[in-house]
């Protein structure tokens, strides 16, 4: 019997492992090729059958993608724009997903539906009006246009709502009872205890600022406050040859930034869960 | 540590709002050159020869200044165009898709050009290919001018069709057939289609003696054999394997077919005749340009893109634009354009130039695409139809070829699809 169950453990091992390797490969093959190709010649790119890895890296792919664009400029723009709605986030969902959490009042319901509502309706739907807003104030072509429509993270209170509920109101009430203000309570108890989620929120929420092509497009007509999305789809050309080579080492440098973020927040995450103190 | 990252966090925030806020587009002065923004959809080493263009504007003169915004492709520009005419930011001057400016004509957001154009004693309207201005009139309006045009032509590699006795290109379909046939050995194609841009089935269906639009304007003008014969043709060329598309997830994609053919796969393609020098370039081969093989006749269906200039401007920006504009038209001016990407010469002028005549030298077939211009067509200038064109001739091709409709029924599927759109 002992046996026959070893034996079972081990083939659901294996199996397990195979269906993860199998997982892996989907995510992983992507970006594999995408860094081939940023290292492969132009013939290379285009041959056919396709090159898997190039004979010879082309690291001069890279220079020409700082030849071509202003990488440094776009980049700096990237960062003005993902750091400061991050930082903004955090200082309008902390506040909202608090009260939403611990308080009872009139009008909680509708804050909460419209929070819902923020989630549900596409951006697609909202950029026009949004257009017409800033486009009245004054405020197109510049930095505020790319980061104030995106101060509010619906995902992020929701999500965030959801850990403050798990946190024991009588916790909140022994801080109170010494003499420590609401905000006290909400930035030096709540977010301690909430900090992986946090940490997670902010991550996914600078990800999709970073990636964000279209907002920036429609919001901005000079090079000196674009961000890094548009920069690189200057390297695409209209209806000749594409220098997939070129294209895709710029887009190695857009995504290194986030992967880097990526490996110094997830060990960031590890420990939160560790600390929190929430199961 | 922990202080200091929140320092700094804030302060990359504050810095953000002061630079933004001081980051105002600057505004015209009254006196001074006038300044014009110019929004174009060409990224890369094209984006780099229009920029170069425009400084060479800004240069030659000191009334205008010219500034030329990347928007992203053209369906990225479309949109961005929408939202900024209905916010009152519209640019003095944009270069949009042809099937496009219909739409915008439509909307009557786009200057007339006309009486600029007409005032004008150095221009001449009438030395513009007249197979490059089918989506210039809108109701006798002038609204663009042809910018970055192209027709699509047929590929070939020379040194593989010369091998089976073919010296010159097919001419005809007959002759299309038989050639890839011949062609086709040893797991090469003879003939790669493009399925996924219905301009290649239309050019076909033109040669066949059909019309894009009927006479009234208010439906398909292939509402018969001519629309039929080149999906039947395509059929007959698939079964006998000597045509092919080319495979998997890259179905609908014109450059999976050109990298077919630049790597040997099949040997006569039809494409974008703006591709030649990147074909050219490219291959191993010499590579050959004729016009697309007729049944009845040659014709040249236009692609590519036109400059419009949008109403509500005043007086000197008007006449700022019209002088940007017809630079851009400009013998000179196109004549480089089109030798630096391979888009077509706009006029005799273009072609005449010495730019473009050097270009000859190196690229002998440059100009092929030019003579096919003669065949030009009648072309459907309405908002409707980037609809019918993309998704309902489109679809019905494809339909068609890849899931057994039969050539009547998709023909007669797109008729009644379109009629409906007319009523």
């Amino acid at each position: 019997m002992q046996g026959k169950n070893k034996t079972l453990d081990t083939c659901i091992n294996v199996l397990d492992i195979l269906a993860k390797l199998f997982v892996i490969l989907i995510m992983a093959f992507p970006f594999f090729w995408m860094i081939s190709t940023a290292l492969q010649t132009l013939k290379e790119t285009i041959s056919v059958p396709l090159t898997l890895w190039p004979a010879e890296l082309q690291w001069v792919n890279f220079v020409e993608v700082f030849k071509k664009i202003d990488v440094l400029t776009y980049l700096r723009n990237s960062i003005i724009v993902c750091v400061s709605v991050v930082t903004l986030q955090f200082f309008v969902i902390v506040p909202c997903a608090y009260s939403l959490a611990k308080y009872d009042y009139k009008a909680k319901p509708l804050v909460f539906a419209m929070v819902l509502l923020g989630q549900m309706i596409p951006m697609q739907l909202t950029f026009l009006p949004v257009y017409f807003m800033f486009s009245k104030a004054g405020l197109i072509n510049n930095y505020l246009s790319m980061i104030l429509p995106f101060i509010s993270n619906p995902f992020g209170i929701f999500m965030l709502r959801q850990y403050f509920m798990q946190v024991p109101t009588e916790i909140i009430e022994a801080a109170k009872m010494d003499n420590a203000s609401e905000l006290k309570v909400m930035f030096k108890i709540m977010v301690p205890m909430v900090k992986s989620a946090l940490i997670t929120i902010g991550l996914l929420s600078f990800i999709s600022n970073w990636n964000n092509y279209f907002w920036a497009l429609i919001m901005t007509n000079t090079d000196s406050v674009r961000t890094l999305p548009i920069g690189i789809s200057l390297l695409k050309n209209a209806e000749t040859l594409q220098r997939w080579n070129v294209i895709m080492a710029g887009n190695l440098l857009l995504v290194l930034p986030m992967l880097l973020l990526y490996i110094v927040a997830s060990k960031k995450i590890r420990n939160a869960f560790v600390y929190s103190g929430i199961k | 540590m922990k202080k200091f990252f929140a320092m700094l966090l804030s302060l990359a925030m504050m810095t953000g709002m002061l630079t933004g806020c001081s980051n105002d587009s600057g505004k015209d002065q009254n006196d001074g050159p006038v300044t014009i923004e110019f929004w174009h959809s060409m990224g890369s080493a094209t984006g780099e020869l229009i920029q170069e263009i425009v400084d060479e504007f800004n240069a030659s003169q000191d009334e205008v200044i010219v500034n030329a915004v990347y928007q992203g492709d053209y369906n990225a520009a479309g949109t961005k165009i929408q939202a900024a005419v209905s916010g009152g930011n519209a640019p003095h001057v944009a270069q949009i898709e042809i099937t496009r400016v219909g739409y915008y004509s439509d909307e009557g957001i786009l200057l007339d050009l006309y009486p600029l154009a007409n005032a004008d004693k150095e221009f001449d309207l009438d030395e513009l290919y007249t197979g490059v201005m089918n989506f210039s009139y809108y109701n006798d309006q002038l609204v663009s001018l042809p910018i970055a045009r192209s027709v699509p032509v047929m590929y070939y590699n020379k040194d593989a069709l010369k091998a089976v006795g073919y010296d010159e290109a097919p001419k005809n379909w007959e002759e299309l057939r038989d050639a890839s046939d011949k062609v086709a050995v040893d797991g090469t194609k003879g003939y790669g289609i493009a399925l996924g841009d219905s301009w290649y089935y239309l050019a076909m269906m033109l040669t066949a003696g059909g019309q894009v639009y009927n006479e009234e304007e208010n439906g398909i003008g292939f509402y018969d054999e001519s629309g039929t014969k080149p999906l039947q043709l395509w059929l007959d060329m698939l079964a006998d394997e000597s045509a092919f598309i080319p495979e998997g997830e890259a179905y609908a994609s014109t450059s999976a077919l050109r990298n077919a053919f630049m790597a040997g796969q099949c040997n006569i393609i039809m494409q974008s005749s703006a591709q030649y020098r990147n074909l050219s370039d490219n291959s191993e081969f010499e590579v050959g340009v004729a016009y697309i093989p007729m049944d009845k006749t040659y014709a040249a269906i236009p692609g590519g893109s036109n400059l419009v200039a949008f109403d509500g401007m005043t007086e000197e920006e008007e006449e700022a634009t019209w002088k940007f504009m017809k630079y851009m038209v400009s013998g000179d001016v196109s004549g480089k354009f089109a030798a630096g990407t391979g888009y077509l010469p706009v006029s005799d002028a273009a072609l005449n130039s010495d730019i473009y005549q050097a270009k000859l030298v190196d690229y002998p077939d440059l100009d092929i695409a030019v003579g096919q211009l003669e065949y030009y067509v009648k072309m459907p200038f309405d908002p409707t139809y980037v609809e019918v064109k993309d998704n309902i001739i489109g679809r019905y091709v494809q339909e068609c070829i890849i899931n057994n409709m039969s050539p009547e029924d998709a023909v007669e599927n797109m008729y009644q699809e379109v009629k409906k759109l007319y009523e």
